[in-house]
């Protein structure tokens, strides 16, 4: 069979059209839309996290700096970030002393590290808070160690007492042996990521705060007197 | 009459529909070929928005992630105190601990004539009271104390362990085990 090649030429544009359509198709397009269809689940997941970052910077404006500021320092007074072993014996002293109490004995128990700021401080099982042990012994009558009772578990830093045992012979003043617990919380390690929205504090954390506010705070007396460095003038008599 | 006969009409109309097909191929396929560079520049107009749009999103991002940046500070306030607050409001929820201030200021209030000689309180409710009552009837009152309606709120169970009475002596001593309620 003869194929007439006159016949065809009408049909060599539309061949054409078509190879070019299929060439462009496969070899431009197809590969192009890979690749919006990439680019378009990014830009779905850029936006949700821009979403995201504005509500966390609105949030964040929203904040009073100075209010939280003071918040922290309340909360950090009652829970220290690490074990404050002169703090929580000055406290005990303190309250002891206010409530007429004579402190016979003061022993320390389960200390660990000293310095230990990071969250990797173990807490003993089912224990909440991360803390160690106060053994002390008054010497004081009932009222006097309900009174410390009291006041020490409403001093900061937070304390609570574990046991308590008041014996008293014949003629003598009773003395009250007791266990008192000291917490303390490190800091968290990290701050999250940028996109991380912030936790709200809750009605019953803004409560427990209140509690916080009303917890009674000793001057710290672990600062170091001002010794007299040298002589000022060397010229005064 | 003139009468003219045409040899060629059928030829003629076959061209014709021929050449009506032709030019409808040619018709179509330009139309073809116009529809497909519309979609190959709506198509190139789309990724043009997307990169775009891709752009803008990125520094947006970058800009308020420099904005928290500079938030730092009360970022940290707030984590700080979030963690101490739900920590506490879980510590101070789980505090299932006897109430010292409370059993203590009982023993206080209500044990008149009678000396301590040991009171203990232990976190899970157990008491152990011993003491030296002045004579009977204040051994008496401290027992009814004690066992009365009033007491009952505080403790859940009282038992006498021991009774002493010292020879030529009207005083007792006695150990009293208490669990307590509160």
């Amino acid at each position: 069979m003869e194929i007439n090649l006159k016949n065809l030429k009408p049909f060599l544009l539309p061949i054409l059209i078509i190879f070019v359509i299929l060439v462009v198709t496969i070899a431009v397009l197809k590969p192009k839309l890979e690749i919006i269809s990439e680019s378009r689940q990014q830009l779905i997941k850029d936006k949700k996290t821009l979403a995201s970052l504005t509500t966390k910077v609105a949030t964040l404006e929203g904040l009073a700096r100075v209010e939280f500021s003071e918040k922290v320092d309340v909360a950090l007074a009652v829970l220290p970030a690490e074990k404050n072993v002169p703090g929580n014996l000055s406290t005990i002293k303190n309250v002891a002393l206010n409530n007429g109490l004579i402190v016979n004995s003061i022993t320390i128990s389960e200390i660990g590290e000293i310095a230990t700021v990071g969250s990797t401080e173990k807490t003993a099982k089912n224990n909440i808070l991360p803390s160690f042990k106060v053994s002390l012994s008054l010497i004081g009558n009932v009222g006097m160690v309900n009174d410390f009772v009291s006041q020490i578990q409403s001093t900061a830093p937070l304390m609570s007492v574990e046991n308590l045992s008041i014996s008293q012979k014949k003629t003598e003043i009773p003395e009250t042996r007791m266990t008192i617990e000291a917490y303390f919380l490190p800091f968290p390690k990290t701050l999250g990521k940028a996109e991380q929205q912030l936790v709200a504090i809750t009605s019953g954390e803004e409560k427990i705060f209140n509690r916080l506010n009303d917890f009674t705070l000793f001057g710290s007396e672990t600062s170091l007197p001002n010794l007299p460095v040298g002589k000022e003038n060397l010229f005064s008599p | 009459m003139k009468q003219e006969i045409d040899f060629l009409k059928g030829a003629r109309g076959e061209r014709e529909k021929r050449l009506k097909f032709l030019r409808m191929v040619k018709t179509l396929s330009i139309l073809l070929l116009l529809v497909y560079c519309l979609v190959v520049a709506a198509f190139f107009s789309y990724s043009f928005y997307l990169t775009t749009s891709a752009k803008r999103t990125s520094r947006e991002i970058t800009i308020k992630k420099n904005k928290i940046e500079d938030l730092k500070e009360i970022e940290t306030l707030q984590v700080v105190l979030k963690q101490r607050l739900s920590n506490l409001l879980k510590f101070f929820d789980e505090q299932k601990k006897a109430d010292f201030i409370v059993l203590l200021d009982y023993f206080n209030n209500r044990t008149q004539n009678i000396t301590i000689r040991e009171l203990s309180l232990s976190p899970d409710g157990e008491v152990k009271f011993s003491g030296e009552a002045s004579d009977i009837v204040a051994l008496g009152q401290l027992l009814e104390n004690l066992t009365s309606q009033e007491s009952e709120d505080f403790f859940s169970s009282v038992i006498l362990s021991s009774l002493d009475k010292k020879e030529n002596d009207v005083t007792y001593l006695f150990t009293i085990l208490l669990q307590s309620k509160v």
